[in-house]
Formats: C-alpha cells, sequence, structure tokens
C-alpha cells in the first residue's frame, strides 16, 4: 500500500516536471518560426500594398486632378492607387496624385482614408518618397553695398542614404536673379556645370553684376545633380527670405495655382510679374503679370492659370518673380524669386505620409524605385501592425 | 513501475513533438529569401530603362556610367554583378560590372539572378541579355 502511493507520488512529480518543462521549452523551441511567419505575414501585406499602390491608377483614374482648381475632396476618390493612367510603364507614378499626399493648400487626402481605401485595417503604415541620393549644400551671397553685383559662393556634398559619398556625381547650380531697371522688372540666370570629388563634394563660386541704374535684388541658387544621367534631383538655396512666406506653388494638371501661407505675418499684397517654366537648358515665359495678378489675404488669396502643355513638359521646374514686401517688418517693395512646384520640394524633396512611432515593434519595408514627373526617387512603405 | 510507465509515456509524448517540429513547414526568413531581391533588381534595370539609359550605356560601352547608375539605384547593403551576353551567349565587355565584396557571391546561399533582355538599340535588331546578380552584403 505504501509501495504503490509512493509510486504515484513519483509519477506525478515526475510528469509535473517534465509537463512544466514543455510549458517553457516547446514554445521557445517554436518560438523563432513563429517570429519569422509573422514576419513574413507582414512582408507579404506590405508587398501586396506596395503593389496596389505604385501599379493601381485607383478610381477615378484622375483622382488627383479630378477637381480641377477646387478644394479637393477626398470622399469622391473610391480607390486608392498612384499610377499614371497617361504612361502605361510600370513604377511611373502621377505627379498629382503624389502631391495629395503633402500637406497640399489644395486639399490632401488624409492617412484614415487611404488606409480605410487600401483596407489595411488593423495595421499601420508610412510612406516616404525621397531622392536617390542626399545633396546638403551651403551658399552664401556677398551683395555689394550699391547692388549692382553679388558674389555667390556654393558648396555642395552628395551622398547616398547611408552616408557613402558619390563621387563623379554632376552638380549644375543655376544662379537665377531679379534685376529691378526702375522701368521694368526681369530675371536672368547663370548656369555652370561640376563635378563632385571622391568625397562626394564639389564648390565654386560665381560672380554676378549689372549696370546703368539696374539693381541687383533677390538671387536663388538651384542645384540639379545626376549620377550617370540617371538620377536627377532639384534643390534650391536663397538667402533673403523664406520661399513659404510668399506663396505657395502648385500645379494641378495643366493648371498653376498659388496659394497664401497660413501664416499671415506678411499681409501686404504680392503682385505676380513673371513667371517661366526652366528645363535647365532653356527657359519658357509663361506669364508677364498684369495688376489682375496678385495674392492678398482679401479677395485673392488662391490664383490660378491654366497653361496648355504645362504637365507634359517634364522635368522642369517654375521660376515665379513677385513684387512684394519680404517679412513682417516691411522695408519697402522688391522683387522676391520662387520655385516650385511646392510639394514635392518640401523638406528637401523628402515627401513623408504618416510617421513611423518611436520604439515601434518588427515592421516590413519595401522599397522602389518609381518616377514622378520625370525624377527618380525612391518609395518606401513601412508597415507594422497597430 | 508506475514512475517507469509515467517516464515512458512522456518519452513518446516528447519524441513525437520533436518529430513534428523538424517536419512541420517554417517560412524563410528574409535574409534567405531572394524573391525580394529579384523583384528590386528587375524594378532599377526596369526603370533605368524606361529612362532611356539601359540601351545607350549597353550598346555604347558606358560600363562606368552603368556601374553608377546601379551603385544609387539600389539599396545601400545589397552587392550586384552584372554580365551581358549577345544572342549566342557571347560574353560583352571585358570590364567587370558590379558592386561590393564578390566573395559575398560565392559564400553566400542566397544569390537572386534577373535576366533582362534588350531587344536593341534605336532602330537596329541586336538582341542583349543581361544577367544581374544581387545578393545582401
Amino acid at each position: 500500500m505504501t509501495g504503490e502511493a509512493y509510486d504515484h507520488m513519483m509519477a506525478l512529480v515526475v510528469l509535473g516536471v517534465i509537463f512544466t518543462a514543455s510549458v517553457f521549452v516547446v514554445p521557445s523551441l517554436s518560438y523563432v518560426n513563429l517570429l519569422y511567419l509573422d514576419q513574413q505575414q507582414l512582408q507579404n501585406i506590405a508587398l501586396s500594398a506596395m503593389k496596389t499602390i505604385l501599379f493601381d491608377e485607383g478610381y477615378p483614374t484622375d483622382w488627383g486632378s479630378m477637381h480641377g482648381t477646387s478644394m479637393f475632396k477626398e470622399n469622391d476618390v473610391k480607390r486608392f492607387g498612384l499610377a499614371d493612367p497617361k504612361d502605361p510603364s510600370l513604377y511611373v507614378l502621377d505627379p498629382d496624385k503624389v502631391q495629395r499626399l503633402a500637406n497640399n493648400p489644395m486639399g490632401n487626402i488624409s492617412y484614415s482614408k487611404v488606409k480605410e481605401l487600401l483596407g489595411l485595417s488593423g495595421y499601420d503604415f508610412s510612406i516616404v518618397m525621397r531622392p536617390l541620393y542626399n545633396v546638403d549644400r551651403s551658399v552664401d551671397i556677398q551683395r555689394a553695398s550699391n547692388e549692382q553685383t553679388a558674389t555667390i559662393k556654393w558648396e555642395t556634398n552628395v551622398s547616398r542614404s547611408d552616408g557613402h559619398p558619390v563621387p563623379k556625381a554632376i552638380v549644375y547650380p543655376t544662379i537665377i536673379y531679379a534685376v529691378d531697371s526702375g522701368s521694368s522688372f526681369e530675371t536672368r540666370t547663370v548656369q555652370s556645370r561640376n563635378e563632385t570629388d571622391s568625397l562626394g563634394r564639389c564648390q565654386g563660386n560665381q560672380l554676378v553684376s549689372v549696370s546703368g541704374n539696374a539693381k541687383i535684388k533677390d538671387i536663388i541658387v538651384i542645384f540639379r545633380v545626376t549620377v550617370a544621367d540617371r538620377a536627377t534631383m532639384v534643390v534650391s538655396s536663397q538667402d533673403t527670405h523664406d520661399p513659404d512666406d510668399i506663396a505657395k506653388i502648385n500645379i494641378v494638371g495643366d493648371t498653376i495655382v498659388l496659394s497664401l501661407p497660413e501664416d499671415m505675418s506678411n499681409p501686404e499684397n504680392r503682385w505676380i510679374t513673371n513667371i517661366q517654366m526652366y528645363n535647365f537648358e532653356t527657359s519658357i515665359s509663361l506669364l508677364n503679370g498684369t495688376n489682375k495678378d496678385r495674392l492678398n489675404y482679401g479677395s485673392n488669396n488662391v490664383w490660378n492659370m491654366t497653361f496648355s502643355g504645362l504637365s507634359s513638359c517634364e522635368p522642369g521646374i517654375l521660376v515665379l518673380t513677385f513684387n512684394t514686401v519680404l517679412g513682417p517688418h516691411g522695408g519697402g517693395r522688391t522683387l522676391a524669386i520662387l520655385v516650385g512646384p511646392w510639394a514635392l520640394w518640401n523638406l528637401g524633396g523628402i515627401m513623408r505620409f504618416n510617421s513611423v512611432p518611436v520604439g515601434s515593434g518588427a515592421s516590413a519595408v519595401v522599397e522602389r524605385d518609381v518616377i514622378i514627373a520625370g525624377m527618380a526617387y525612391v518609395a518606401e512603405l513601412r508597415l507594422w501592425k497597430a | 513501475m508506475r514512475v517507469v510507465e509515467a517516464i515512458m509515456a512522456s518519452l513518446i509524448v516528447i519524441s513525437a513533438v520533436t518529430f513534428l517540429y523538424f517536419f512541420a513547414s517554417t517560412p524563410s526568413s528574409q535574409a534567405h529569401d531572394t524573391s525580394e531581391l529579384e523583384k528590386i533588381g528587375h524594378n532599377i534595370l526596369h526603370d533605368i530603362d524606361e529612362q532611356r539609359l539601359l540601351a545607350r550605356f549597353v550598346y555604347k560601352l558606358e560600363w562606368a556610367n552603368l556601374t553608377s547608375a546601379l551603385v544609387v539605384s539600389l539599396p545601400t547593403n545589397v552587392y550586384f554583378n552584372l554580365s551581358i551576353y549577345d544572342i549566342n551567349h557571347n560574353s560583352i565587355g571585358d570590364q567587370l560590372i558590379q558592386y561590393g565584396d564578390q566573395q559575398v557571391f560565392t559564400s553566400s546561399s542566397a544569390v537572386a539572378s534577373v535576366t533582362y533582355i534588350l531587344p536593341g538599340y534605336q532602330t537596329s535588331y541586336n538582341p542583349r541579355i543581361l544577367v544581374l546578380k544581387l545578393v545582401n552584403g
């Protein structure tokens, strides 16, 4: 009797030990597999979502420009996708749709709406469009007191996203300066060609001058950078004012839309004196402004005009000259130059749609090279569990 | 006696679980999955071709430009090795079009390979077969 009880007790103890060990050991054996499974599931969903974003045109197919110059209404978008309906090639995105992802003065599509249209309930995601490489630049403009000469010194540093330098990148700095001749205004351009050294750096300087009673007003430097003609990136730099203080430039289809910044620190009228399309080789004058071409916080807070064939002129930038007061402290009217369009230029050409939470857990990342308005970008989708 | 029975039963259960564990199909890890690299490789070649640069680089033998274009286009941790053949599978170009430590291609068990065909340049039909090998560095 005692022997049997002893046997039962021992059996229970041994079984208990084995059961406990199994509870802890077996899950740990398969834990790595579960992690892989989880990661693989995220990766598959990210790939599927990326495929929809890049290859689907959405519905209506022109949803990025369907409202023309009116405010964009996100509820009119029935299906989400960024593909360009006018280009049958893969990985070519519609700039009008991409601009709706940015904080756009003409209205943008919200994160929650895109999430709903993509059917990603239970997941969160972020989309980043960035250039193939980074271009850091510095510009120093020294003006003579008589406003007739200016020396522009510039330096650029071209690097990949991991910080490695990009040697032999071709840098085309284009200096655009506004000249006030008293009776007329004009913009002039000077362009040079430079190559980065083994550390991805290049620098140079340029003297610009005018004669007679003409005076140099605003100066802006645009850097176009190419590597093996493959990737092109444009960044701008200027010294007199923050471009966002004057106006925001937007292109919807063939229509240029200018709007005022929300910050009303500079309430003065902005007269549009000139608009040019510049494709780094030639410039085409689109408009010589009249009294009607102006922006103010009264009845003219948005200005728009349609130029037939504008959207097919890519890659190209708009150079606008305004007659305005710079900054909130007045100082008299002067010429100010602005380049655009606005959305993809913000934050050095990087566009972010939703941000990644700090300290988030497992996530899947899918990257693809895409073409937007003739320029190469990297589209990155990051997906994680909500 | 019951202790022995219990141990025997437990051993059978553990053996069964272990047996099943080895036969359970597990998803491949990202480090050893080449399908994503293949997609990236095709995407890059397609984009360079879309910008009308790939044919120019290949037919005008601009190997340095082709290497630079691939380097800036691919993710930073991806190494590559590009071979170009004519339609009879003769190798074209004596220069190496590659980036990164080439030892990785022999040591890694996950090398992705993408084949891309160019029919010709401008109006002449003269196919070139591009074989792009990619590996995570």
